[in-house]
């Protein structure tokens, strides 16, 4: 098993290959090798998804990847939205 | 030459009545029209409150024919019978069960439980477990209507005994039933794929691949791929169909298939699962679960170490606060005669070892396999909570360290071996693989099934823990995830 931790300003539940795995900030277990990661709407972070790859990690030391949260503005409008 | 015409007519007719059953086909898997991630039969539609999660409860039933099927039954009846204070009430342990991954001979109990519920404790051992279910058989294969049919190439032995266990055991019922009845346990019945001997789970995660809908399949034919024994049954055939439009790969699937080399494990589940979803029509054809798992844990496994696994999501969401897998193992150690002798064993021989040596190999392996995943994790736990231990006292002001969740995962293995004194354990292992077993068998295996769970040591550690009651200590051996 690798574990990976996804850092984000607030709680936030993680999707790994598309599925709920998780929350922000906290230690996630997965399977070695290549992942999709990305966090739960609203979609106001960035980048909007990751490719990690999973290998030789540890609870304590952890792959550590980030999503920035977005200013207003600068929030993609949601799709059939006038933007 | 009205005779003559009448001997015509009974020709053509005696002919036709053996050449349309002799077009007799197995029972097609339908197609999937429309992809639904919540349709069909999968766990997370199976209605629990969130704190159902809380203790979380898995079960595997073995391969082992009626002996299987008599044991678990009577571990079933055991957990029944125990209670637990759990969320301000007492309940029956086996009602907080989530899961029942089985095999062969365990997947009649196993379905039988997940169609009709409670009622098994009252039906089950009639309408099966004290049959002679190879006799009926036999007299089925000696019907005439039947020889025409098994001389079709597409209907089989195996679609013999479907039928069989479909009129008389589980009385027709199709997985929409199983939808119906929006409860846990989920179960899951596993066969084997002939072509690569991977595992094959009947529920919709699995029949996606093939392009098929699960629901208005039969349960008893899932039942009868999960059993057939090689050589004695033959393959349950299914259609696999080009997947629906708009239906992409599940993601973990793509990713997985980067690499081999990083997970062996992921790489080969996807890859076979993948290989269906060319385009092109294949056809499935399985055998006896217990060729890739005789005892159902691996699948229980897959669920704790893939991120679309049941078990691992619920683990980092939080909402499993205490995993438990029970391992109802029926595993027998009949008396060996092949090495006494100086001839070479025969055909027969040799076809029953090779059907049956791998079952019981991969059994042991699967179990220290779950143990060493448990072991592992529980390491890893204590160490990073020691590590802030010592952080604490030597460098209160530092950041605290990442901590892996605290998941307890008590692992329980009922097995014939642990059954005293050395005769009465010897009676047992030497129990045949078969579906005719004595009454007077049948009434053991449930009574010992009952029997070994009660005395099971990491069983009682659980129960002392779920009860809140004081443990033994360190020195009686409760040091493990049990207690």
């Amino acid at each position: 098993m690798e574990y990976l931790k996804v850092e984000f300003e607030e709680r936030r539940r993680v999707m790994v290959n598309n599925v709920p795995n998780g929350f922000t900030n906290s230690v996630i277990e997965a399977p070695g090798g290549a992942h999709t990661v990305t966090l739960a709407p609203p979609v106001d972070f960035s980048p909007t998804s990751q490719e990690v790859w999973l290998e030789n990690t540890a609870p304590m030391d952890a792959c550590r990847i980030s999503f920035h949260k977005l200013p207003p503005a600068a929030i993609p409008p949601a799709p059939g939205r006038p933007s | 030459m009205k005779t003559g015409r009448r001997a015509a007519a009974v020709f053509l007719l005696g002919t036709l009545g053996l050449l349309v059953p002799a077009c007799a086909h197995y029972p097609l898997n339908a197609r999937l029209t429309e992809y639904r991630a919540d349709g069909g039969y999968r766990f997370d539609p199976l209605l629990a409150d969130e704190k159902a999660d809380e203790l979380f409860v898995c079960l595997s039933f073995s391969g082992g024919g009626t002996r299987a099927a008599a044991f678990a039954y009577g571990v079933m009846k055991s957990l029944r019978e125990t209670t637990i204070p759990l969320r301000g009430t007492t309940v029956s342990f086996l009602s907080e069960v989530d899961c029942i991954s089985s095999v062969s001979g365990g997947s009649f109990t196993a379905a039988y439980y997940g169609l009709f519920g409670d009622r098994i404790f009252t039906e089950f051992e009639d309408r099966f477990l004290r049959r002679d279910i190879e006799s009926e058989l036999f007299w089925r294969v000696l019907s005439p209507i039947n020889w025409a049919r098994l001389a079709s190439p597409y209907w089989s032995r195996i679609d013999l005994a479907a039928e069989l266990y479909d009129e008389t055991v589980f009385k027709e019922r199709t997985f929409v039933e199983l939808i119906a009845s929006p409860r846990r346990p989920f179960i899951i019945m596993n066969a084997t794929r002939l072509a690569n001997g991977s595992r094959f789970q009947f529920t919709q995660e699995e029949f996606d691949f093939l392009g098929s809908d699960l629901s208005e399949y039969k349960v008893a034919r899932a039942v009868a791929a999960s059993s057939a024994f090689p050589v004695l049954l033959s393959p349950l055939s299914l259609w696999s169909y080009p997947p629906p439009a708009g239906s992409s790969p599940p993601e973990d699937y793509v990713q997985a298939l980067k690499s081999a080399a990083a997970d062996q494990g992921r790489y080969y589940r996807a890859l076979h699962r993948m290989e269906l979803m060319t385009g092109d029509r294949k056809y499935i054809h399985l055998m006896d679960g217990g060729l890739a798992d005789n005892i159902g844990l691996r699948t229980i496994m897959a669920g704790w170490e893939s991120t679309d696994g049941f078990i691992l999501r619920r683990m980092n969401d939080g909402g499993i606060k205490r995993l438990v897998v029970i391992a109802v193992n029926a595993r027998t150690d009949p008396p060996e005669y092949l090495s006494s002798s100086e001839r070479p064993p025969g055909l027969g021989s040799v076809a029953y070892k090779v059907a049956t040596v791998s079952m019981e190999n991969y059994s042991f392996d699967t179990v220290d396999l779950m143990r060493r995943l448990e072991q592992g994790r529980d390491q890893l736990q204590r160490t990073t909570a020691d590590c802030q231990r010592h952080l604490d006292r030597s460098c209160p002001s530092a950041p605290p360290v990442d901590q892996l969740r605290r998941v307890p995962a008590c692992i329980v293995e009922v097995s014939f071996e642990a059954i005293q004194p050395e005769g009465r354990r010897g009676e047992f292992l030497g129990l045949p693989t078969s579906f005719a077993l004595s009454g007077r068998q049948v009434d053991a295996l449930i009574q010992i099934g009952g029997e070994l769970l009660a005395q099971n040591r990491d069983f009682q550690k659980l129960l002392r823990a779920l009860r809140g009651e004081p443990s033994l200590g360190a020195g009686a051996g409760e040091k493990g995830n049990c207690s």
